[in-house]
């Protein structure tokens, strides 16, 4: 396993490299990090063909201005996770109808298998991911059902709060309760 | 406000914030509270970090998906149209990762702009060439279709140095046997008068100068990327420009040449 602060030396340095051009180190970052960006994508576009251009989107970016990432502002895998994020929520709050429609036919359907040689993720990811599920489990039920309806569906507080017939206050104070149970219970795994 | 209420209230704002739960009016929001709280100060900016790297920890908890060497080498493929950016201060979007106290304006601007058609991978960074469509207006899908194109085995590139040696060249992607090809290209001038661009081909069963028409295009702010129709097996490339609707034949001298293309 390679220690947090090792990887994250190494993403720096890769980052670093593509300021260069360096198609190896792009594609040591994709293979880093592209396993982990499409999961994130597809949780929350739904489908696999549409997270794969999101992912492609994001990794570009970084390709194209390797300077938007700030070491003083967070890790690489961070950055690149948000930039995902962002990109995935952008399309699913605009496209929300649609989704809705979707969804009802079959979501495991349109999760559709990726062929081809699988591309290796970061080495340790397997031990953290156990780490952050645990923390995952040991949030109180109300506050892990907001995160994972903001974070993985891609639904805004507001949103939420009509959902589940709440304040817009419980909402967001659910939150940050479960942010800050999840960034202590984590400490600085994601630097 | 006091200085001690705008921080909690900055920390919630965050928080929601890292996990993209913000409405608009919250962006604006945050953006207001920054502002009266203090854009530099140092423990806003450690908590932007801290839960950035808590909502990528919730990315990380899902089991990866699987990504085949065909994404790899598609997005490869993408990289290879359009080298790294400058690295000295643009106009460009900045950043949109975590931890970006000054970048709330760029992420409103971001959310408020209309979503580029999800086939359009790229299309943020290889806007021009998205823009520089041509043959006939085409949608944005066609970048996704070339980049699968260029991702499949057997895919060939010609360069076409620009003639004089001034400019960058343009390329065709192409694979030998096959008619359907791509060219793409930057820093294209506009040929004035609704003239156009025009691709030509030499077979390699023609008589020498035969050329033979591969496809009309455009440049859309310099940038072009358009699906062209050349011969099963060509020795030699050309661009001209042609008067609207193209020629035939060339009516001018070419303005790109390949060098001679091994068959």
């Amino acid at each position: 396993m390679v220690a947090p602060d090792l990887q994250e030396a190494g993403d720096h340095d890769l980052v670093r490299r593509l300021g260069e051009g360096d198609e190896d180190a792009f594609r040591d970052l994709f293979r880093r990090y592209g396993g982990v960006s499409k999961a994130l994508a597809t949780r929350i576009v739904r489908q696999s063909f549409l997270a794969e251009e999101i992912v492609q989107e994001a990794f570009l970016a970084l390709w194209r201005r390797p300077d938007a990432y700030r070491a003083d502002r967070g890790s690489v895998r961070g950055f690149i996770l948000a930039t995902v994020h962002h990109r995935a929520v952008d399309h699913v709050r605009r496209e929300e109808a649609q989704r809705r429609r979707t969804e009802e036919v079959d979501a495991g359907a349109l999760i559709e298998p990726d062929v081809g040689e699988t591309v290796t993720e970061s080495v340790g990811l397997e031990q953290e991911r156990a780490q952050i599920r645990g923390a995952l489990a040991d949030l109180p039920a109300d506050q892990r059902q907001v995160l994972e309806m903001m974070y993985y569906e891609g639904k805004s507080q507001s949103m939420i709060a009509q959902e589940l017939e709440l304040p817009l206050g419980t909402v967001k104070s659910r939150t940050l309760l479960g942010m800050r149970r999840l960034r202590t219970a984590i400490g600085g795994r994601g630097r | 406000m006091s200085a001690v209420r705008s921080h909690e209230d900055l920390e919630v704002l965050i928080a929601v914030d890292a996990l993209d739960g913000l409405d608009g009016p919250d962006v604006d929001q945050l953006g207001r509270t920054l502002a009266e709280h203090g854009p530099d100060c140092a423990d806003c900016a450690a908590l932007f970090t801290a839960y950035a790297d808590a909502a990528a920890a919730l990315a990380v908890a899902l089991d990866p998906a699987t990504v085949g060497r065909r994404a790899e080498e598609r997005l490869l493929a993408a990289a290879r149209l359009r080298p790294v950016a400058p690295q000295a201060p643009t106009d460009a979007p900045a950043s949109e990762g975590p931890g970006v106290v000054r970048s709330l304006d760029q992420r409103r601007q971001r959310r408020n702009r209309s979503w580029i058609p999800s086939v359009a991978v790229a299309a943020s960074l290889i806007v021009g060439l998205v823009a520089g469509f041509a043959v006939a207006p085409r949608p944005p899908s066609g970048l996704s279709a070339f980049l699968s194109f260029a991702a499949q085995p057997g895919t060939r590139y010609a360069t076409m140095p620009r003639a004089g040696g001034k400019g960058q060249a343009l390329t065709v992607a192409y694979r030998p046997g096959e008619s359907d090809a791509w060219v793409y290209g930057s820093t294209l001038s506009k040929p004035s008068g609704g003239r156009t661009y025009e691709l030509w081909f030499h077979s390699t069963s023609a008589p020498a100068g035969k050329m033979s028409p591969a496809g009309l295009f455009v440049p859309i702010h310099g940038d072009v990327i358009a699906r062209v129709q050349v011969g099963s097996s060509f020795d030699l490339l050309a661009v001209s420009v042609e008067p609207p609707g193209g020629s035939d034949a060339p009516t001018t001298q070419p303005v790109y040449v390949s060098g001679a293309i091994p068959t």
